[in-house]
This record gives structure tokens, C-alpha cells and sequence, in this order.
């Protein structure tokens, strides 16, 4: 931490209360937080180790105002730290002390539905799933669907490019993004495509979509909308062993086949999400795939036979078909609230790190081990089609010392990851958790090339400062390449 | 004509790039100049062709997933996927019969550096929506790498993607990674004659709106339509829409007999089997609609709902023919005879009704007085040029070929 937080503190000793002046000239005094317990809110995010409390806390009605307070960010050069919802689980959302935290919940208007070209425009603010529900009844939904989707916002997901259970077919926030307006951090109002297919030019949504609320802070979206599927319905299958339900997944991709869904448990997961859902998962087989197969009554019948021929070389050990809608929202509650049920049993770690499928088993054994070694019991979460693990790494919060264990646990694990030939992150983002860790995916060139671009929007480095890029490489880059601005003297 | 360069390794490209940086000239980053024609031609540039980079290196079936050396012939990846099953979902375009050029070329990574998506990509996404990971060589003569061999990775920027329609001109690719999908059993097209064009977006929007997952949506005027039906129907003089649907053959039995009921009140409807919709389907991969003839094309996405509108107001200003595909969603217009190939006019329109206007095809006239790529507004270009600066501060890479510069 040692460079940036001397560095941060430096610049702390000198915010001046000007700043809060011209805040305040700007807003009303209920988009303004200042107190303390008003300001312990914001202090995290989903990744509830990591508390700071934030110097200031703005929330915005309009981009006009986003401008004219990224200025203010800009002018004093505080960090100015976006925040949606504050479900990250990779401390995007975590302030810096002297930061200004910028809450766009408040800007939670849809602002156009548009079925002819089958894309909403919506303000940066308005959860993920209040886009599908806007459109529910016209027979439209918004894909990508992350298990945090009732409360984390559309920013939120963009900024992380969030994908959820049913990317396999629909793809994550980047597949499905169409348009931006977003606010640099000097306060300038830039547009990025819109209600059409590959804007012209260099295609700068590619590189927004993900940048964690280190390239501007995004206002509205444009977003595509897709017909609701007839209709959809789940399969459970239990295994005795994790190859045999990898090898399933395997092979029913290399037959041709691609469910919208296929999900993984392993046997810590089922137990605590049957415990929490009462979803009817079998208790007694030591890997659980959840497979949903869309379409017509028939179309469904059709493919849940071949998925069901293609397993039973496999051999599962429990096999069952939802049969009726309240079976089904049963079994995805199940799923949907696993991090929620785990939650309840101890602190958890969440790793998402990403393999190619045909390491699974390797890999599930080794994190047993890895965790093992620390003495930590581990929970594994899988979206299986697309490689996608989240392993829960539990430990106890309350003792001095346990964090900074399972984070370095969780290190190992990410590390094995890319090993295996994935990667650390693939859904949640890099955030301050895995800031670190991009050294095992990245050499210093490949990230040397994404900062620059950093600094063509956010040229003093003010915008969520200290995420995703390891910080000792950020400050070296930053000497050698970022022109300082004019009078500044730190 | 310069002598062309051809790498086969990253080291050769490096020092190419360094010599170019060195010598204060620029090079002309080509596959197999297939898609040449397409862009600016700056005659300075020497021609560096990546088709030595050849090599599919890794290939697994049960993860989806490819990648190739740069250089890779499509033709050849595709061959190898084809075994099983498997296909680059997103359809991209071959422009041989438009440029009267030999069919079958055409290397890998030039289908992201120009990402340019067919029919299918209304419903599976664009050649840019499955680059999964690049190695590319910048202006510096930077070895940088993004994205990976896995279907999701967030860490960082995605420069992959980023290189997705930037023409050679940020970086050389020199290997790709592309996510594929498993091909449809089987396919068949819905046809429809001599609608209106205002009545057959309305069928198409229709169409697309319902669950049944509609591959391609296309509406050809009759001019355009002419040369796509050569061997998949009797009826030739008539305007086509075309509704695509892929899947199990009982699946697409049921679906397509529910969109026939749904589009009953637009007028006759003709069931198209598989073998004469692949055909027209290939026809219009390859633009046969648009071959043969001396007219200038525009290739234009845009709103569905603006698109009408547009369109009528073009035509009435430009002597011009309009086909739609992707729902509405995209434009391709021949004009002919006009000055300026009805540039001025058509991208007034288009900038009004948000989108952008592409002259992929000069006919006749000059390309020179008329840019190939929708002008950019200046904030963009600002930003533009910032980018191709952080990544080709010398210029050496294809400067130009989209803009002034760049
Ligand atoms: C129980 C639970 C389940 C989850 N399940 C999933 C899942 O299935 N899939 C998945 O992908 N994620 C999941 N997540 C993670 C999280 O919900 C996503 O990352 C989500 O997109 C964050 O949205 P948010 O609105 O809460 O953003 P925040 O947490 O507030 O912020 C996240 C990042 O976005 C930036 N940001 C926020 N607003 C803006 C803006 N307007 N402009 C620019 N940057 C901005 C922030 O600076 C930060 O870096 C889960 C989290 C929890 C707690």
C-alpha cells in the first residue's frame, strides 16, 4: 500500500473546505452527505474487510450536475470515486479518505423504451433488474442477469462489465451494450454510440464496459432488449464425483448443445443452499449441476431428452426435472442466493476466477488443498458453461490477522487459475481485492498500454485512483508518462 | 507499387516497425488485402502483409474456443471447425464478388481489425463480440496481450476488442482467440414478395420481436434482390423479405408455422428448405446483391426505427437503391451518378438519426473526395487521435486508412 496511501495522505492534509463551498453552491443539502454516521454508509462495498471513510458524499440528480462536480473533483484534483449500489465484491466502490464518493443512485429514471429498435435508455442509477421488469410485459428482458441484480445498478454493471447465470447464451454487459453518456473526470459530456449496432470509429465502449469507474463516470445507457423466451425450465443432475460433472458439461457442448444456463455446486454450496432455499437439491452427491433449457413446452421436453441421454454416460446419481414454475424459481432461488446463504454461516472470501472447463476437476481439488493448508473451509460456485468459479473461502472475521490469511489464500487460488490458463476476473472485476494480482496475468507493457488510455480521460489520475492497476506499477507509470499539471508541485 | 514485407515472426515485425520509426515512414498493415479497397489508400505506406504469421495454435472443441496466428486463411479455421460442427457465429462478410477479387481469402484477424458482421449478427453478435484475446505489436513496437482463452475475463481494459474496427491503425495483431458456437442443425427462410418497404420492416420487426429467435431479417429491394434469388426461387423481378430461422429441424417446423401466422396479414408467405436458404444466405455473405454493377455502396447502421424515415428522405435526394438487414438495423444503399455519391446528403440524414454511414465501395467515381468512414464529430476525433497517439505516437501504423492521421 506504502506509496499510494503516503501519497493519498499528502494530498489529504490539503483538501481544502473550499471543496465542500462549491459542492454546496452546486447541490441541495440532501444530496450532500458530510456527517459522520451519514458518511459510515459509504465506507464499503460488498467487500465488507475493507472500510474508509470518504471525505464527502454527493448524489447527483443530473449529468449536468455529474459535469459540474467531476470539475469541482478536477479542479481541487481530489479522487472522485463513482458508486452505484455499492454491491461490489472487489471493493470497486471502496473510497479513499480524501475522495469525493459520486452515488448515482439517485438517478434511477428509465428514460426510453424503444421496442421498434428493442433498447432502453436509462439513467446510470436504475437497477439492473428494473430494466427487465419495464419491459416484462411487452415480452422483452434485459440478458445479462448478475445474482445482485434487484439492488446493483446498470453503472454498476458496466463499469465491471457484470455478466450472471444466463450469459452463456445471452453474453455479459459488453454483448449487450449499445450506448453511453458519460462525464470525464474534467467535467466534459461525451456520447458513445446509441440505439444501433458497432459505433464508428475506434470503439471506445469496448474499453468503458469494465473500466471500473476509472475512465469517466457513466450518466445513461443504452441497452439492447431481447424477446422473453416462450419459455424456460431447469434440470437438476447429482454426481458422486466433480469429473463426472464436469466431463458432463464437456460433452454436452461438444455435442452441439449450448443451455442458456449450466450451473455447478459443489457439496458445501448444495448444503447451504438447500438449507437457505428449500429448493429440493439432493444432499447426498457431491457435485450438482443446474441446467435450464429453453423455448416452447416441446422444445424444452426435446432438449432436456438429449441433455439427459448425453449425462447418463455419466452416470448421475440423482436426476429430476422441474416440473411446475414455483419448482423451478425454487431451484434458481437456490442458486441465486448462495452467496446470501453462505453469508449467514460465516464471512466469506469470494474468488472469481475463471478456467478452461476441461481443468476442472484438477483445479477443485487443488483449491481443496490450497484452502486446507490454511485451514479454511471453502464453498465452490460455478458457472460451469463458461468456466466461471467463484470459490467462498470462509473464514472468521472476528480474528486479528484472518483477512489478510484468506486473501493470501485466495491469491494462491487466482494464481492456479491462471495457471490452468484462465484468468483472475470474470465477473466481478479487479476492484482494490485483485489489484495485486493483474502482475499474474500482465506484464508491465500490457498494463502500461491500458493506463495510458486511462490518462487520455482522467489525465491527473483522479478517477477511482486506486483500483485494478497494482499500485507501485501505477506510480512508476505515472512518473514516466503522466504530464503533471500545470503549478502542481507534489 | 513498394515491394510488399512479410514478417513470419514477432521479431521481423519489430524491426520493420523500428525501421519505419527510424526512417520517418509509415507502413500499410495488410492480411491479404482482401478488404484494400476499403478505406483510404495512402500510396507512401509500405505494404506489410502478416500472411507468414499462419497457424492455427490451439483448438478446443468442448470449450468453444480457437486461436490462430494473424495471418491464419479464414477459410482454413473454418475447416477445422467445421469437423466439428462448429462456425464463427457472427457471418462475417466476403466482399470478392463486390471487388471482383478471387474468392476464398482473407486472413483472421483482419475479420476484428474491420468488423464487419453478416446477417447473423442480429441475433448472435458482431466478429468484435467473440474476439476473446489478442497478442498485438503497437506503434511503439510494444509486444502487448489482452483478454485470454477463457469465455469471460474482466481484468483490465479489453484492448482486445478495443482493436475491433481500428484498421490496422493502434496495433498489429498476431494472434487471435475467438470464442465459436456450435452450428444450427439445420435452417430455413421465410419469403415474402414485393412488400412495401414500410410494410416489410414492419413484418421484420414483427419478427424479430417474437421468441423464436430469428437469425436473419432482411429486406432487399427489387434491383438488389435479383442476383440473391438466382437459384434459390422461380420468382426473380420482385422485392424479397427474407426471415431467417436456425435450430432442430422439429424446431424450426413449429416456429416458423407461428411466425406464419403472425405475418399472415402482410401477405403470401413461402416456405424456403434448407438448401436453397443456405444459398441466399450465402448470397448475401458474399453481397451478391450488390455485385456487378458500377454503383457507388454504402454500408449504414442505424436506428430500425429511424431507418425507414431515413431512407425515404436519401432516396428522394439520391438517385439510390435500399436494402435493409439486421431487422431495420442496417442499410445498404447503391447510388449512382451522383457527384459525391450522394455522401453529403446520406450522412446529413444518417447523423440526424444517429448512426453512421460507411462508402465501402467507390464505383466509379473517385474514393479520394469522400471519406470511407462516417466523419467523426470533434470531441471524438480528439479522442481519436489521443488513442492512435498512446498507441502509434510515430504514426507508422496504416496512417490514414480511417481518417486524416489516423
Ligand atoms: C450477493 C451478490 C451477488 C453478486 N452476483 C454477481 C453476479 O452474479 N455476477 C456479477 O457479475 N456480479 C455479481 N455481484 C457483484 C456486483 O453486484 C456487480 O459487480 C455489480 O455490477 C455492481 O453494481 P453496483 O451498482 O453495486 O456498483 P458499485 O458496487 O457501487 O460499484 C462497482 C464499480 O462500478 C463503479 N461505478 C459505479 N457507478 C458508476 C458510474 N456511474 N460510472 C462509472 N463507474 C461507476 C464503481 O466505482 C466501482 O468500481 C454480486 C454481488 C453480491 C453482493
Amino acid at each position: 500500500m506504502g506509496i499510494f496511501s503516503k501519497l493519498q495522505d499528502k494530498i489529504k492534509s490539503a483538501v481544502p473546505r473550499s471543496v465542500i463551498r462549491d459542492l454546496s453552491e452546486l447541490l441541495s443539502e440532501d444530496q450532500i452527505v458530510l456527517d459522520q454516521s451519514g458518511l459510515k454508509a459509504y465506507e464499503t462495498d460488498a467487500l465488507t474487510a475493507i472500510k474508509v471513510i470518504p471525505f464527502v458524499v454527493v448524489m447527483p440528480h443530473t449529468t449536468e450536475e455529474v459535469a459540474a462536480i467531476a470539475a469541482i473533483s478536477h479542479k481541487y484534483s481530489i479522487p472522485l470515486v463513482p458508486r452505484g449500489a455499492g454491491t461490489s465484491l472487489a471493493g470497486g466502490a471502496i473510497p479513499l479518505s480524501n475522495a469525493i464518493v459520486i452515488c448515482l443512485s439517485r438517478m434511477n429514471r428509465i428514460l426510453d423504451i424503444d421496442l421498434t429498435n428493442r433498447t432502453a435508455t436509462v439513467q446510470a442509477g436504475v437497477t439492473n433488474l428494473a430494466i427487465s421488469a419495464a419491459v416484462d410485459r411487452d415480452g422483452f428482458f434485459y440478458a445479462p442477469d448478475p445474482s445482485s441484480q434487484l439492488s446493483c445498478t446498470i453503472a454498476g454493471n458496466i463499469a465491471m462489465n457484470s455478466g450472471g447465470a444466463h450469459c452463456l447464451k445471452y453474453g455479459v454487459t459488453t454483448h449487450n451494450l449499445l450506448g453511453v453518456k458519460m462525464v470525464t473526470a474534467e467535467g466534459e459530456v461525451l456520447d458513445f454510440g446509441g440505439p444501433y449496432y458497432d459505433p464508428a470509429g475506434y470503439d471506445f465502449l469496448s474499453i468503458i464496459t469494465g473500466s471500473e469507474g476509472g475512465l469517466g463516470i457513466v450518466t445513461e445507457a443504452t441497452v439492447m432488449l431481447r424477446p422473453k423466451p416462450e419459455g424456460a425450465r431447469p434440470l437438476l443432475l447429482g454426481f458422486d464425483t466433480h469429473d463426472a460433472a464436469g466431463d458432463c458439461v464437456a460433452a454436452i457442448i461438444a455435442a452441439g448443445h449450448l443451455p442458456v444456463a449450466i450451473e455447478f455446486m459443489d457439496k458445501p454450496a448444495i448444503h447451504s443452499c438447500e438449507k437457505h432455499a428449500n429448493a429440493g437439491y439432493p444432499l447426498d452427491v457431491e457435485a450438482l449441476l443446474i441446467i435450464e433449457v429453453e423455448g416452447s413446452e416441446e422444445e424444452i421436453d426435446v432438449g432436456i431428452q438429449q441433455i439427459l441421454r448425453i449425462a447418463s454416460q455419466f452416470n448421475p446419481s440423482h436426476k429430476r426435472v422441474a416440473q411446475t414454475k414455483e419448482e423451478a424459481a425454487a431451484i434458481w432461488l437456490g442458486r441465486k442466493s448462495a452467496f446470501g446463504a453462505l453469508g449467514r454461516i460465516s464471512e466469506y472470501l469470494c474468488m472469481d476466477g475463471v478456467i478452461p472447463l476441461s481443468k476442472l476437476s484438477h483445479v477443485l481439488a487443488k483449491i481443496t488443498e490450497i484452502c486446507k493448508s490454511y485451514k479454511f473451509d471453502v464453498a465452490n460456485i460455478f458457472h460451469a458453461g463458461d468456466g466461471n468459479l467463484h470459490p467462498l473461502i470462509m473464514y472468521d472475521a472476528n480474528r486479528p490477522g484472518e483477512f489478510e490469511r484468506v486473501e493470501k489464500c485466495g491469491a494462491e487460488i487466482l494464481e492456479l487459475c491462471v495457471l490452468a490458463g484462465g484468468c483472475i476476473t470474470g465477473e466481478h472485476g479487479v476492484g482494490v481485492e485483485k489489484r495485486e494480482l493483474m502482475g499474474l496475468q500482465f506484464d508491465e507493457t500490457d498494463l502500461y498500454n491500458q493506463m495510458r488510455i486511462k490518462l487520455i480521460f482522467d489525465p491527473n489520475w483522479d478517477l477511482n485512483p486506486d483500483k485494478v492497476f497494482p499500485l507501485e506499477i501505477a506510480e512508476k507509470f505515472r512518473e514516466e508518462e503522466m504530464i503533471k499539471p500545470q503549478g502542481d508541485n507534489q | 507499387m513498394q515491394d510488399m514485407l512479410t514478417p513470419l515472426v514477432d521479431r521481423d515485425l519489430k524491426d520493420m516497425i523500428q525501421d519505419a520509426r527510424d526512417k520517418g515512414s509509415a507502413l500499410e498493415i495488410l492480411g491479404h488485402g482482401t478488404k484494400r479497397s476499403i478505406g483510404h489508400y495512402n500510396e507512401k505506406n509500405v505494404p506489410l502483409s502478416m500472411r507468414r504469421f499462419s497457424e492455427i495454435t490451439f483448438y478446443e472443441p468442448s470449450e468453444l474456443v480457437i486461436s490462430a496466428r494473424a495471418g491464419t486463411p479464414i477459410v482454413e479455421i473454418e475447416r477445422e471447425i467445421k469437423g466439428y460442427n462448429q462456425h464463427l457465429p457472427f457471418e462475417y462478410l466476403d466482399f470478392s464478388s463486390l471487388f471482383d477479387t478471387e474468392p476464398g481469402y482473407g486472413t483472421v484477424a483482419s475479420l476484428f481489425a474491420t468488423n464487419f458482421s453478416g446477417s447473423r449478427r442480429l441475433l448472435k453478435g458482431s466478429a468484435r463480440d467473440h474476439l476473446l484475446g489478442i497478442k498485438a505489436i503497437n506503434g511503439r513496437g510494444e509486444n502487448f496481450s489482452s483478454g485470454g482463452r477463457v469465455m469471460k475475463n474482466v481484468a483490465g481494459l479489453d484492448l482486445a476488442k478495443l482493436m475491433a474496427n481500428s484498421w490496422g491503425t493502434l496495433a498489429v495483431m498476431t494472434e487471435v482467440t475467438i470464442k465459436l458456437l456450435p452450428k444450427p442443425p439445420t435452417e430455413c427462410t421465410l419469403f415474402m414478395y414485393g412488400l412495401e418497404e414500410d410494410i416489410a420492416l414492419e413484418a421484420l420487426r414483427s419478427a424479430v420481436s417474437t421468441p423464436f429467435e430469428v437469425s436473419g431479417a432482411v429486406h432487399l429491394c427489387r434491383d438488389h434482390a435479383h442476383p440473391c434469388l438466382e437459384g434459390v426461387t422461380y420468382v426473380r423481378d420482385k422485392a424479397v423479405t427474407a426471415i431467417r430461422l436456425e435450430n432442430t429441424a422439429k424446431s424450426i417446423a413449429y416456429r416458423s408455422e407461428k411466425i406464419k401466422d403472425l405475418l399472415s396479414a402482410f401477405g403470401d408467405i413461402y416456405y424456403i428448405d434448407e438448401p436453397e436458404s443456405k444459398l441466399f444466405w450465402q448470397n448475401m455473405r458474399q453481397l451478391q446483391f450488390l455485385s456487378g454493377r458500377d454503383d457507388a455502396v454504402w454500408r449504414i447502421s442505424t436506428s430500425p426505427q429511424r431507418a425507414y424515415q431515413s431512407a425515404r428522405q436519401i432516396k428522394k435526394l439520391v438517385d439510390s437503391q435500399v436494402s435493409y438487414d439486421w431487422g431495420g438495423g442496417l442499410l445498404w444503399i447503391s447510388t449512382r451518378g451522383v457527384a459525391d455519391m450522394g455522401s453529403s446528403d446520406i450522412r446529413r440524414i444518417i447523423a440526424q438519426a444517429g448512426g453512421h454511414a460507411s462508402l465501402i465501395h467507390a464505383g466509379s467515381e473517385a474514393s479520394q473526395i469522400v471519406s470511407p468512414f462516417h466523419p467523426l464529430d470533434p470531441t471524438h476525433m480528439k479522442l481519436t487521435k489521443a488513442l492512435k497517439q498512446m498507441f502509434d505516437p510515430d504514426s507508422v501504423l496504416n496512417p490514414g486508412r480511417m481518417y486524416n492521421g489516423i
